[in-house]
């Protein structure tokens, strides 16, 4: 069975991700990635579903007040927020396998951030932890690009990403949408990923680009229109 | 979400009515587009309503920007904190380092130039630094940050520049502020600070049939519904003026 994205009307062009599978969206700044990332969590948790978003772009009270005016439901969604604190001013390679910080339901993200140090190792421990406890059918990294350039310091940040990408692989029964921005070299990633999807926006337009899937498809690129509730098709 | 007016109104209703408090926006552009003057006209709105700002400047002596804008718009920013970060001239011949340059790195009233200067690097976690300091002191609600791309030139090594730089944005919005960096370039190369920012404004300048177009186009925006088109605009002596165009 497809997993749905949560876009109304998507699966009469597109039938959704692949069960199990490593993904990845990608578009400019501004493009509506997050969104679309946080409608195929909603539409699982709407199912029973537990779903993780792993908030790296802003902290997770941010995220929350950034949407507030959607007619969503986002308390049900379970959230890493790892976004450092500004405070600690020693940026050094921190890679002890300790837990950066528990899941929590978005519902319970107060205002203030975690305030520890993390870097892409750590993270990796925290959501093995995590993920030996609880499953999670559906995982959102939001986004792999700010994992890469913001907290790989001291090792080799492509590496570091290819390497956090596939730890993925091993974790069963959870389909995974890494959000990417579309400026860095993206090559190496999409080639470990079972589908590719691009956002891309101009003025009023937005549209999805289906850059690789296993399915047979009509059209590749479908013209999404945004509503309160988030991205449809027409 | 609480909305920050920049006091430009097809701007602020483009935006729904302000800027979403509480981030840091980029107001990207080549040079003589318009940059300083957008985030000095969101800085003037803050004073108005009785707000504390705060314009750091790291390319020119902040009175030097301020007194002839004061002069063409007549925009009155006594109230204004100012902080000089220009790095000192005399260092650049030395051939020395980023990290041997100097950088007078003190919030000053603009009224009140003459006082002694520290001397300091600049560099992101110098300049954040500083700005501890002085918000120890006293809160600001509106931050300008001018110009974004010196500081970034000057301001890391290149191996550690985004993590740092990642961390200096964070500051402001822990802070509470709500602050906008001058970045010049296009859209061409899209820059990691992208990732960080609350929006994105882009501000062109060309020259068509022998006029000056100015244009004006927000690429990103969280948080609020905004008028993603691009818009035609004038500098005149009331500041920003929208040209106002045919329905399509």
């Amino acid at each position: 069975m497809p997993v749905s994205l949560g876009i109304l009307n998507l699966e009469n062009y597109y039938p959704g991700l692949r069960d199990n599978s490593l993904n990845m969206l990608y578009g400019r700044p501004g493009s509506g990635k997050t969104i679309i990332g946080l409608q195929f969590l909603i539409d699982g948790a709407l199912k029973g579903e537990e779903v993780l978003y792993v908030s790296l772009d802003e902290s997770a009270y941010e995220v929350k007040k950034d949407f507030e005016n959607m007619q969503w439901n986002l308390d049900i969604i379970n959230v890493i927020d790892a976004v450092p604190s500004s405070k600690k001013k020693e940026i050094a390679p921190y890679r002890e396998v300790t837990q950066v910080t528990d899941v929590i339901r978005m519902r319970d993200v107060k205002v203030k951030g975690t305030g520890r140090e993390i870097d892409i190792f750590n993270l990796r421990s925290t959501i093995k932890n995590i993920m030996e406890k609880n499953k999670f059918s559906r995982v959102v990294i939001d986004s792999l690009t700010s994992l890469k350039l913001f907290y790989t310091t001291g090792v080799d940040p492509e590496e570091a990403a290819l390497a956090f990408v596939d730890f993925f692989r091993y974790i069963e029964n959870s389909t995974v949408l890494f959000i990417a921005e579309d400026f860095d070299d993206l090559n190496n990633i999409m080639r470990m990923m079972d589908s590719v999807l691009r956002l891309d926006k101009d003025e009023n337009d937005y549209t999805l680009e289906i850059v690789k899937s296993s399915y047979i498809l009509k059209k590749t690129n479908i013209s999404l229109i945004l509503k309160n509730n988030g991205f449809a098709v027409e | 979400m609480p909305r920050v007016k920049v006091g430009i109104d097809w701007f602020d209703e483009m935006v729904n009515g302000g800027l979403p408090e509480n981030k840091v926006y980029f107001i990207m552009g080549d040079s003589g587009t318009g940059k300083t003057l957008f985030a000095l006209k969101f800085l003037y709105e803050g004073l108005r309503l009785g707000e504390r700002c705060l314009y750091i400047s790291t390319d020119r002596p902040p009175y030097d920007i301020l007194n002839p804008i004061t002069e063409s718009f007549g925009w009155n920013f006594l109230s204004l904190n100012v902080m000089d970060a220009v790095p000192s001239p005399s260092l650049y011949t030395t051939g020395a380092g980023v990290r041997d340059m100097t950088a007078k790195g003190e919030i000053r009233d603009l009224s009140n130039v003459n006082k002694k200067m520290e001397k300091g690097e600049l560099t992101f976690e110098s300049l954040q630094l500083k700005l501890e300091l002085e918000f120890k002191e006293r809160n600001f609600n509106r931050v300008v940050m001018d110009s974004f791309t010196t500081l970034k030139r000057f301001g890391a090594d290149p191996e550690t520049r985004n993590p740092v730089m990642a961390k200096f944005i964070r500051f402001f919005v822990e802070k509470g502020v709500t602050a906008i960096f001058t970045d010049e370039g296009n859209l061409e190369n899209v820059k990691p600070e992208f990732i960080l920012a609350g929006g994105i404004i882009l501000l062109k300048r060309t020259i068509k049939r022998n006029m000056d177009e100015r244009t004006l186009q927000i690429l990103k925006m969280r948080g609020t519904k905004f008028d993603p088109e691009v818009k035609t605009f004038k500098i005149t002596e009331y500041g920003f003026e929208l040209v106002q165009r045919g329905r399509k």
